[in-house]
């Protein structure tokens, strides 16, 4: 009984000890953690309007930047972003969805007047490192810029992405990454669906 | 294996570096030498993360040793490992947040690292804190000396870059998609696992 008692009492006092650790360590630093998380969206935003050297720039400084240029428009449960500066037609519009692996999500800047995306960024994904990840990679993510939207295709497409080396200049194509067949075909699907939503929304 | 025996510091610190070497010997801690070897950088973090949870469970559990009841004492040990670990995650998603994200689901994974339990409980629990300390800064320090040669094969081949930065030499070189994935850790460390064996052989 005794024995038991003492189990009991060690359980708990270990349990409390390191659970008020770890409590207190988050607590301290949870103020922080949310910063850096709602900073590393702010910059990505504030890139995709074309705010050059965004990546180096302290993170008080991208808060403030944020705050004044940047204008959250919000209707129902659906918010885009717009510029102060620079007047309503170039929107940064959220993208969501699942990809290959786990959740993918980012922006996409879109100029209302010429029907043109300017850019895309991802914020979240969990692809394979060097496969799917690469989507991350500049040197893809610039193939959508200037795409000009027209006319979905039948499946509903505004943005086909292609087998890799098969993309029309033409066209809204973009080529797929090599060896990542299913992260290229879930970009497809949820950067057309934020196209969709935001067009649906903002009517 | 001479796990539970006494030793001297020295031998607590340097066994575990070649000779008893966690990974390439005991073959243990697998799981994550294939997840996370593809980047240098991420290797690094992921080892530093290993060697402090490692090192400060040990010495916690060889301090709580003789308090310890022995019916409870595995989990006493998950609990320190686990504590121990969520302070690393907490520190690096609040100083390092850009690792912190690359790392993903990595750093918690070294709660299940076999390692870290194994010296716990076959060493840490029966010995004074100085030398379990020293036994689990060793085990960390003898995992990190197999990863880093693995990464730094993976990364250049499968990506073309060290380190993150790019290999200007091997720009057009095709890269290696299989080094990226996990299958490649598998040859990686069984090449590694093979030429040591045959070194450490042709030396006795």
């Amino acid at each position: 009984m005794n024995e038991k008692i003492y189990i009991l009492v060690f359980v708990l006092l270990v349990t409390a000890f390191f659970g008020a650790l770890v409590s207190g360590l988050n607590a301290g630093l949870s103020e922080r953690i949310e910063l850096n998380k709602q900073v590393a969206e702010e910059r990505v935003i504030l890139a995709l309007f074309g705010n050059e050297g965004i990546n180096d720039m302290p993170a008080q400084e991208v808060a403030r930047l944020f705050q004044e240029d940047i204008e959250a428009v919000t209707t129902g449960d659906y918010t885009y972003y717009r510029q102060r500066s620079g007047g309503s037609v170039l929107c940064v519009i959220p993208m969501d969805g699942m990809g290959f692996w786990d959740r993918i999500k980012g922006y996409l800047a879109y100029d209302r007047a010429s029907r043109t995306l300017k850019g895309i960024a991802f914020t979240e994904n969990k692809e394979t490192p060097g496969l799917g990840g690469r989507i991350e990679e500049p040197q893809w993510r610039v193939q959508f810029d200037g795409l000009t939207l027209g006319v979905p295709d039948n499946e509903g497409r505004y943005v086909r992405v292609v087998s890799p080396g098969s993309k029309h200049p033409e066209r809204a194509e973009v080529d797929a990454v090599t060896g990542a067949t299913g992260t290229s075909q879930a970009v497809e699907r949820i950067v057309n669906a934020s196209i969709r939503r935001f067009l649906e929304r903002t009517q | 294996m001479s796990a539970g025996k006494k030793g001297t510091a020295k031998d607590a610190l340097t066994r575990m570096l070649w000779i008893e070497n966690p990974v390439a010997v005991q073959v243990l801690g697998i799981c994550s030498a294939l997840a996370v070897t593809n980047l240098v950088k991420n290797t690094l973090v992921m080892c530093a993360g290993l060697i402090f949870a490692s090192a400060m469970s040990s010495m916690t559990v060889a301090f709580l040793r003789s308090l310890t009841p022995r019916r409870v004492r595995m989990m006493t040990q998950i609990l320190i490992v686990a504590a121990y670990v969520i302070v690393i995650q907490i520190v690096l998603s609040a100083y390092l947040p850009d690792i912190a994200k690359d790392l993903g689901p990595y750093v918690g994974l070294i709660i299940t690292n076999c390692i870290i339990m194994g010296r716990c409980e076959a060493f840490a629990a029966s010995n004074k804190p100085g030398l379990a300390l020293l036994d689990g800064l060793g085990a960390g320090l003898g995992y990190t000396l197999v990863l880093l040669p693995i990464a730094m094969v993976r990364e250049p081949l499968g990506m073309g870059s060290f380190f993150g930065w790019p290999i200007p030499w091997m720009a057009d070189m095709t890269r290696w998609s299989i080094m990226v994935v996990a299958p490649a850790g598998f040859f990686c460390l069984a090449a590694y696992i093979w030429i040591a064996r045959g070194y450490a052989e042709r030396k006795a």
